[in-house]
């Protein structure tokens, strides 16, 4: 394989927590343009994984390379500079309670683009916004905002930056079946548009089926099983097998 | 030898806000610096704290001097109230109503505030867009309530020193100017220069306790909305 086409690289990720060892020996390839969907039980360590890669934890073992280059060997400013090229959409969307959706989306922007003009972010404001179908809401407050419009937008101030890698954190959780199903659609369209890699991780197996080129199952902190979504269907292994029996 | 529990919460918390302390102090000095937000929260923390503390320093003054005046009249020394009442409120009251009022005011709703962001992963979402939070969120509100707290305290002080004249204009005629004369000789710079630094502690004082609970919070964010809901 051309390391050139390698986003991401985790090999033999360990993390415990006292004596509660949440991952154990993980390891993980991502391909440019693949989708990867991490899938396991509530406390499985799936959101761990994701906070070791973008360095919001540290991990106790193990290597994590984005973009060839080694997240745990670099300084703050160095990973600041990585983590920009990186997005993250939390659980809960994680939007600034204090600021304006406006505000939520030119934060990043001011931060690190600020060679920009006032119109330039304004355009690329609306432009993020229009992507996800919610210009409209420019001006409001994410307490303003329902569930699916939050979700719309963490995904909008996530694409701002243009990244090159995106994590989800359980994208669909705590959505209806129809905003889930849009949501879905939305990230697919946008990977489409941007040309982004993505690590999904979820337990809803509908986000699996449509958006994974390659599916995890995450057990005991290792890679329990490794496939595509038809394949892991067949399996006869009982822990792999509920999942799709709870879907159904 | 194993410590009691509630010994062993009590130095680790120490150690927890020492370490803060000193992070606050190393972040502080480096750049990048965060102007416009330290601007901004100084116009929440001190603007905003304005019309709390106006009214508190009013009635403070006010009732200072109603309730000195009988005592000092049965020595036949009114005519010392104005004076009394400046330093007093000058020297010390001032400064420690002020930092009490902020400290219930400001502190508490710096360390909901930010409970309630850490809760909402929204002190992550920060660090992975490559900001640093502890610059952005924890150093310009301490440096903001440390600079602010000084000037609310003169506002304050002159706020009182105007209700101690409308005081004593209660039972006495006392024009403002012979009142002002009164009150702006019997102080001095050693009366102020101590206050206000006094003040500037304070202040750093209530920032860094109330961003240390509410940055290292690791309560349930119905708790925290409970928390705002009382604020």
């Amino acid at each position: 394989m051309d390391n050139t086409n390698i986003i991401l690289k985790i090999e033999g990720l360990c993390k415990a927590f006292g004596s509660n060892v949440v991952l154990n020996n993980f390891n993980l390839e991502l391909i440019k343009g693949e989708n990867i969907v991490v899938l396991g039980k509530s406390g499985s360590g799936k959101s761990v994984l994701i906070k070791c890669i973008v360095g919001l934890l540290k991990p106790d073992k193990g290597n994590i390379h984005v973009f060839d280059t080694n997240m745990l060997e670099l300084d703050q400013e160095s990973l600041d500079k990585i983590r920009i090229k990186i997005g993250f959409l939390f659980q809960n969307s994680a939007l600034y309670d204090s600021m304006t959706v406006r505000e939520n989306l030119e934060f990043p922007m001011r931060r690190h683009w600020i060679s920009l003009t006032s119109s330039e972010v304004k355009n690329l404001v609306e432009e993020s916004l229009d992507n996800v179908g919610l210009l409209h809401a420019i001006n409001m407050m994410p307490s303003e905002l329902s569930g699916g419009m939050r979700k719309r937008i963490g995904i909008a101030r996530t694409l701002i930056m243009k990244p090159k890698l995106i994590l989800y954190d359980e994208p669909t959780t705590g959505l209806d079946p129809i905003t889930s199903r849009e949501i879905v659609q939305l990230m697919l369209d946008l990977q489409k548009k941007y040309h982004t890699s993505s690590v999904i991780i979820s337990h809803d197996m509908s986000v699996a089926k449509l958006t994974a080129n390659k599916i995890i199952v995450l057990l005991d902190g290792r890679n329990y099983a490794e496939g595509t979504y038809d394949e892991l269907k067949k399996s006869s292994d009982k822990n792999i097998n509920q999942f799709f029996e709870f879907a159904s | 030898m194993k410590l009691p529990k509630g010994i062993s919460d009590l130095l680790h918390e120490t150690g927890q806000l020492s370490s803060f302390v000193v992070r606050f102090f190393k972040e502080g000095f480096k750049p990048r610096y965060e102007w416009e937000e330290l601007f901004k929260q100084a116009f929440i923390n001190g603007y905003k704290s304005l019309p709390l503390v106006g009214i508190t320093a009013f009635i403070m003054g006010l009732v200072l001097t109603v309730q000195s005046r009988p005592t000092l009249a049965e020595f036949g020394a009114t005519s010392w109230l104005p004076a009394m009442i400046a330093i007093s409120i000058v020297r010390e009251i001032g400064p420690v109503i002020t930092a009490l009022i902020c400290a219930g005011k400001i502190g508490s709703s710096i360390g909901a505030e930010l409970g309630s962001m850490k809760v909402t992963e929204q002190i992550d979402a920060m660090e992975v867009s490559g900001t640093n939070p502890f610059k952005f969120l924890v150093v310009t509100r301490v440096l903001s309530i440390a600079f602010m707290l000084p000037i609310l305290v003169i506002l304050a002080d002159l706020i009182a020193i105007y209700a101690c004249y409308i005081g004593v204009n209660f039972k006495d005629v006392v024009s403002w100017k012979l009142f002002y004369n009164k009150v702006f000789n019997s102080l001095e710079y050693s009366d102020f220069i101590p206050a206000l630094v006094k003040s500037f502690f304070f202040g750093l004082t209530i920032g860094l306790v109330g961003c240390f609970k509410g940055y290292n919070s690791q309560k349930e964010q119905k708790e925290l909305d409970m928390l705002q809901i009382l604020l």
